[in-house]
């Protein structure tokens, strides 16, 4: 359950840089089309919240808030890093992260 | 280049110095005002104080010259120690 | 310091939002330089207690202990202390744990032998009941202390690392005002741009990131200090320190002596009450006053792991020593006592799982990081002002070799410290001295030699560090039979744990080594590349308003 919140988390950031034109213009070389820049925020936080209920499922809430924010950091960190050196493969990485959050959420 | 060293002198020690003398005033007055059981005040009082601390130390660069930096510090500590003796002396 | 900030009577020309900010930069940065290297030798040491008694035990390779229960585990000190401290005013005892499987004791000698110190402290085997004798070595504890106390007497280490905690607080909340485009500037990194964008990127990310952790374990170390920095709130409701903790703190409050003597009450059966009465929770600590007087106590405390809220203090139970009736103890913590033990508790991160606790460790070396890059993009800043071709300033050298020691420096020092526990003999006297000894020189010297190497002490001390760390590994292999080969076979993940974290640590290092020689060929051909310098490096610092330079674009 804490890799589904982590791959959530990860989602999550992904979409809300995403969301950015300087980093949409980063990995898709292409301007951010303006309807899909609100998809992209609410899938964002979505995932982020989700990754809150995955910690608190699997730990409880004071101990889930706790793994949360150090979650969202190492996400948060392995996003920037990953963007900076192979945009495409943080891209990519995204997509992993959100097919398989589900099933290891299911798997927990 | 003198005047602006002394100013930043005058900031740091107001920060640092001054900005101790008011955390310290803060944590002394909370520990006596604050409607908890004695322990458990000074406790809450050590937490608030460093807050006060900090923020004393960013209002004192942040405000427009060295002598109000002095003031902002010092005004509220003297009100503070006072308030504290006044809850000593008053058996709070 | 030209073209820092304008002086004071300059200033109002500036909106009142933009002075702040500029003012807030001023401070972040200052706040920031006067204590990061001490601050980066706090948050390296930190980030490493996390793991503290792994280190202690691959520091000892020889001890190969399995825990067990608390109850066991009293018994065994039970018998231990009975035999060899009959008469001592108080025993301490410490359970078993998966993380410390020894038993741990200690207790103050009541006649300690002439030039013997009178307190002792003992790790028993929990199956032979024997004392365990090992290698001395002071472990993963020097560098914990360190982090706290920085090896300097008591309390004068813990002043300096408490003044050091309050500047990293005004430094970060200072750097929270500067940075405005805190949100648009959320994932940006361009390490490409190199200079001091790249390094100014790397701080704010690693800055804002980690921002959650940062600000809590800065502020929840201070509370950890806060009775020493701050006795003013003491001493304003209690006449004096002592009565205060022993309000706090009740079951530890030394009673005095009936005089009477009494046999002590068997210690295991108390264990099974208490962990009873805790529903489950488990026991971590007993202390005994008094063992062998009519006035004994023994008080057990709650294990700290238990809950996030115990880091401060655990609930305890307090039995009469001679009859073993139960006295009370202290509950829960009411509100107050709960949000100190959260604070203190998330500091100290002892209720952490091991996948927690691994977070704990990249998120602290991660504020590592971010002191550093700080420390470099000072310099990269003022480098960036410099008119091209011309040699550093005076004071831009010496923030640089203050900084190479203090970094790279520290690296190597902690890689010899662990280095000199596999080489020292086992039988050495006063061992951990000289393992600790070493640390130090091997950190002196790296500053000595950042001095006079210029050009070349970030590449060359980086490498030192990158190799000795790389080579840990096969240092254990040469020293030892718990090596790589043997440990992960067996899922020794203590000893596979910390090998394997040196080789990382070691890549990480070499990749260092890499880029600093690289850049320092770079910085020999500055001038054809400051001339290309794009937009916000073209006009330097003329003007007073060097924070430009703090913008984003």
């Amino acid at each position: 359950m804490s890799a589904a919140a982590f791959c959530l988390a990860y989602a999550g950031f992904s979409a809300l840089c995403l969301a950015m034109d300087r980093h949409h213009e980063d990995v898709f070389d292409r301007a951010l089309p303006r309807g899909r820049r609100l998809w992209l925020r609410a899938l964002g936080w979505l995932g982020l919240v989700l990754s809150l209920a995955a910690c608190a499922t699997a730990w409880g809430w004071s101990y889930g808030i706790v793994e949360w924010v150090g979650i969202l950091s190492l996400a948060g960190l392995l996003l920037i890093w990953l963007l900076a050196y192979r945009p495409r493969a943080a891209l990519a990485a995204a997509g992993a992260c959100a097919a398989a959050a589900p099933l290891l959420a299911w798997a927990a | 280049m003198l005047r602006y060293r002394l100013a930043v002198t005058s900031r740091a020690a107001a920060a640092i110095g001054g900005g101790y003398v008011l955390a310290s005033a803060a944590a002394a007055c909370l520990a006596v005002w604050l409607p908890l059981a004695r322990v458990d005040a000074v406790v809450a009082a050590q937490m608030l104080s460093f807050v006060v601390y900090a923020c004393a130390a960013l209002w004192v660069f942040a405000t427009r010259n060295a002598w109000r930096a002095w003031a902002g510090v010092a005004l509220p500590a003297l009100v503070l120690a006072a308030l504290f003796w006044l809850g000593r002396a008053g058996g709070v | 310091m030209k073209g820092m900030r304008q002086p004071e009577p300059a200033q109002p020309a500036h909106a009142p939002a933009e002075g702040l900010r500029q003012a807030m930069s001023w401070l972040h940065t200052w706040a920031g330089l006067v204590f990061g290297w001490l601050l980066f030798a706090m948050f390296l040491t930190g980030a490493l207690s996390f793991f503290r008694p792994e280190i202690t035990r691959w520091m000892r390779p020889e001890v190969a202990v399995q825990p067990v229960s608390a109850a066991r585990s009293v018994e065994v000190a039970e018998a231990y202390l009975r035999r060899h401290a009959p008469d001592a005013a108080r025993w301490f005892i410490v359970a078993s744990t998966a993380r410390e499987p020894g038993v741990r004791i200690s207790y103050q000698a009541a006649k300690p032998p002439p030039g013997q110190r009178g307190f002792r402290r003992v790790t028993l085997d929990p199956v032979t009941g024997q004392e365990i004798h090992a290698r001395e070595t002071r472990g993963g504890d020097f560098l914990y202390r360190f982090h706290f106390q920085l090896e300097m007497g008591v309390p004068w280490g813990r002043w300096l690392a408490g003044i050091a905690g309050m500047f990293m607080l005004v430094a970060i909340l200072s750097g929270i005002i500067t940075h405005k485009k805190l949100f648009a500037d959320f994932f940006t990194f361009r390490p490409r741009k190199g200079g001091q964008r790249a390094w100014m990127d790397g701080h704010n990310a690693l800055s804002v990131l980690g921002l959650p952790f940062h600000l809590m374990i800065t502020f929840s170390g201070l509370v950890l200090l806060a009775s020493l920095l701050m006795p003013a709130g003491i001493l304003a409701a209690y006449d004096n320190e002592r009565e205060f903790f022993d309000e706090a703190f009740p079951a530890f409050a030394m009673k005095p002596a009936s005089g009477q003597a009494a046999p002590l009450v068997p210690l295991a059966p108390l264990v099974a009450q208490a962990e009873q009465a805790w529903d489950g929770g488990a026991i971590q600590r007993m202390v005994v006053n008094r063992p062998g007087d009519a006035a004994a106590t023994v008080s057990l405390s709650r294990a700290v792991s238990d809950r996030v809220s115990y880091g401060r203090q655990a609930p305890t139970l307090t039995f009469d020593g001679v009859t073993g009736q139960p006295l009370g103890g202290t509950g829960e913590a009411g509100a107050v006592g709960t949000v100190a033990g959260t604070v203190v508790g998330l500091h100290l991160g002892l209720f952490a799982q091991p996948l927690l606790r691994w977070a704990y460790f990249l998120v602290s070396l991660a504020g590592t990081a971010m002191v550093g890059t700080g420390l470099a993009l000072w310099i990269a800043k003022r480098r960036q002002k410099l008119r091209s071709g011309a040699p550093d300033t005076l004071s831009l050298r010496l923030v640089d070799v203050l900084n190479a020691g203090s970094i790279a420096g520290l690296c190597v020092a902690c890689a010899a410290y662990f280095w000199a526990n596999r080489v020292l003999p086992a039988d050495l006297p006063a061992r951990g001295q000289w393992e600790t000894r070493i640390f130090f020189a091997a950190w002196a010297a790296s500053y000595v030699y950042a001095a006079l190497r210029g050009r070349r002490k970030w590449r060359d001390l980086s490498a030192l560090g990158a190799l000795l760390l790389l080579l840990l590994p096969v240092l254990n292999a040469l020293t030892t039979d718990r090596h790589l080969g043997a440990s992960l076979p067996a899922g020794d993940w203590v000893m596979a744990g910390f090998d394997l974290s040196a080789l990382v640590a070691g890549l990480l290092l070499a990749w260092i080594a890499r880029k600093s020689g690289g850049r320092e060929q770079a910085a020999s051909r500055r001038p054809a590349r400051h001339a290309t310098a794009g937009p916000d490096g073209a006009a330097p610092p003329l003007a007073g308003s060097s924070n430009a330079a703090y913008e984003s674009r």
